[in-house]
């Protein structure tokens, strides 16, 4: 992605949520690239499909022993 | 008296003797934070009178535990009744808060002293603390370093005499890193195991609540008042015979300063020299520390998104910098890191209950920054100041595991931290592992004042 696409990623997402837009300059496009590139490693995990996330009530609890 | 000439242990065994009063303690805590403050800048709130009024209120009941009469300082996260609770933040500069957290409530109830407010990264959210609100807090060893952060006050507070110990809290490495960077000891206990009511969240799924102290001992002390289990964490004479440490291999624990790597390597050693056995590890590390990046990246901008809304410049520019960044994170990325977390939690179970006792890291991968230094250079190549100083911490949030940073020498006279990571619920193993280490290494030097 470009800077500018990340600029107006940026800009589209905090309009949406509400979130006045500081200038041009002092968007964290670097930041929000260098986050990005750092998330990359989560694509080295092999995953067993889409897996729930998890409910109180699918968790081990301590009703769990005596039911 | 000198509070560095005694441990909180010792201290506690003379009140409980008579030999020494919770209001003579409290005075020698006041003298040394009165000539540390304004060179170190450890509080950002101190009232001398409250603390006096605190310490003949404890004096006045039975002494109930190990704790009774001890003075501590809490990170300015943790709410304490009819004190400042600013986490930092400008905003916040008038709020006082009108509740004791449960953790402090305890403490409270154990009869421990309270001095001050302890210094911090504003809400957490870094690790140098150099506060734009509040001024940068100092490392005691170096006072143009960073004494790391976010619980930077706690460690200069401890490592200084100003207080026998400190509670901070730790989402990436805010209780170790700081502990490593100004030469005390710090322990984040399993997620969950320390109540987080009335503390101030950065990322729910990682915020945790640990104390500092300057011995392994003492913290475990400070855990069981936290904990409210008195007798469960301080029986540590196990010794390290036979114990199995995990020390990981792969470029990314190679990325380290290399004094900080023989620090390492003469820890591992001693250890070795006290029959503990090395166990090479392997594990996808940097996918652990990429899933603490996105919980934590995503949860603390939405735990701000409403003051974000209404006043983004109220927030210091790196703060204001990473929570606009994580609005624009992608659900995708976010949902992920949830799903590897299970996975290598799964994984991680299996490694300590087949292969290892405790995992052994070098709790930063540098010693102290020069404060204001965003970029430190590393075997030739420049690397963002911030993501490496939680490079070898954040993983064990994202994983929820016990982890302890014990001081292991210095590097270009700063000091360095060995960090001891144990599987869920193993406290007193990693506790045990860190007090076997100390007791091989000898007293460790406190900063010249």
């Amino acid at each position: 992605m470009t800077d500018e696409d990340l600029r107006r990623c940026l800009r589209t997402h905090l309009q949406a949520l509400g979130v006045p837009a500081p200038a041009d300059a002092e968007l964290p496009v670097a930041l929000l690239r260098a986050v990005l590139e750092r998330l990359n490693a989560l694509d080295a995990v092999e995953l067993d499909g889409h897996e729930p996330l998890a409910l109180p009530w699918t968790q081990e609890g301590p009703w769990t022993s005596s039911s | 008296m000198d509070l560095l000439q005694l441990t909180l242990s010792q201290a506690g065994a003379r009140l409980r003797r008579a030999e020494l009063s919770p209001q003579e303690l409290v005075e020698a805590a006041l003298a040394r934070a009165r000539s540390v403050q304004p060179h170190l800048n450890a509080f950002v709130w101190l009232d001398p009178e409250r603390a006096r009024a605190e310490a003949r209120g404890v004096s006045a009941r039975p002494c109930s535990s190990r704790l009774w009469g001890i003075p501590l300082t809490l990170k300015d996260l943790i709410a304490q009744k009819d004190a400042p609770f600013t986490c930092g933040s400008a905003r916040r500069r008038d709020v006082v808060a009108d509740r004791d957290a449960e953790v402090t409530r305890r403490l409270r109830e154990a009869g421990v002293v309270f001095v001050g407010r302890a210094h911090l990264h504003e809400f957490a959210y870094g690790v140098s603390s150099e506060n734009p609100h509040f001024g940068p807090a100092r490392n005691p060893w170096d006072p143009r370093r960073s004494p790391g952060g976010s619980s930077g006050g706690s460690a200069v507070a401890v490592a200084t005499g100003c207080v026998l110990a400190s509670v901070g809290t730790d989402t990436g490495g805010s209780v170790r890193i700081p502990a490593a960077l100004c030469g005390v000891v710090g322990f984040k206990p399993t997620y969950g195991l320390l109540s987080r009511d009335g503390v101030f969240p950065l990322s729910p799924s990682l915020d945790h609540v640990g104390p500092l102290a300057r011995t392994v001992e003492d913290v475990a002390i400070v855990l069981e008042g936290l904990a409210g289990a008195p007798g469960r964490y301080t029986a540590l004479d196990f010794g390290a015979h036979g114990l199995r440490i995990g020390v990981p291999e792969g470029a990314f624990w190679e990325l380290a300063a290399d004094g900080v790597l023989e620090r390492f390597e003469e820890a591992i050693r001693l250890l070795e020299r006290e029959g503990a056995r090395r166990v090479p590890v392997d594990f996808p590390w940097e996918a652990a520390s990429a899933v603490a990046t996105a919980l934590l990246m995503v949860e603390a901008s939405w735990v701000h998104l409403e003051a974000l809304r209404q006043a983004p410049e109220s927030f210091g520019p790196d703060v204001r910098e990473r929570l606009l960044a994580g609005l624009a994170l992608p659900a995708e990325r976010y949902v992920r890191a949830l799903s590897v977390r299970r996975a290598l939690i799964r994984r991680a179970q299996e490694l300590w209950r087949t292969e290892v006792d405790v995992l052994a890291t070098p709790t930063t991968p540098i010693p102290a920054p020069r404060l204001g230094e965003q970029v430190t250079g590393l075997h030739g190549q420049e690397r963002d100041t911030r993501a490496l100083l939680t490079r070898f911490t954040n993983p064990f949030n994202a994983l929820g595991l016990p982890a302890l940073s014990v001081p292991c020498g210095f590097v270009d006279g700063l000091p360095v931290g060995l960090q001891l990571v144990g599987g869920p619920g193993q406290e007193v193993v990693v506790l045990a592992a860190g007090h076997a280490f100390e007791r091989a290494r000898g007293p460790f030097p406190s900063p010249p004042l």
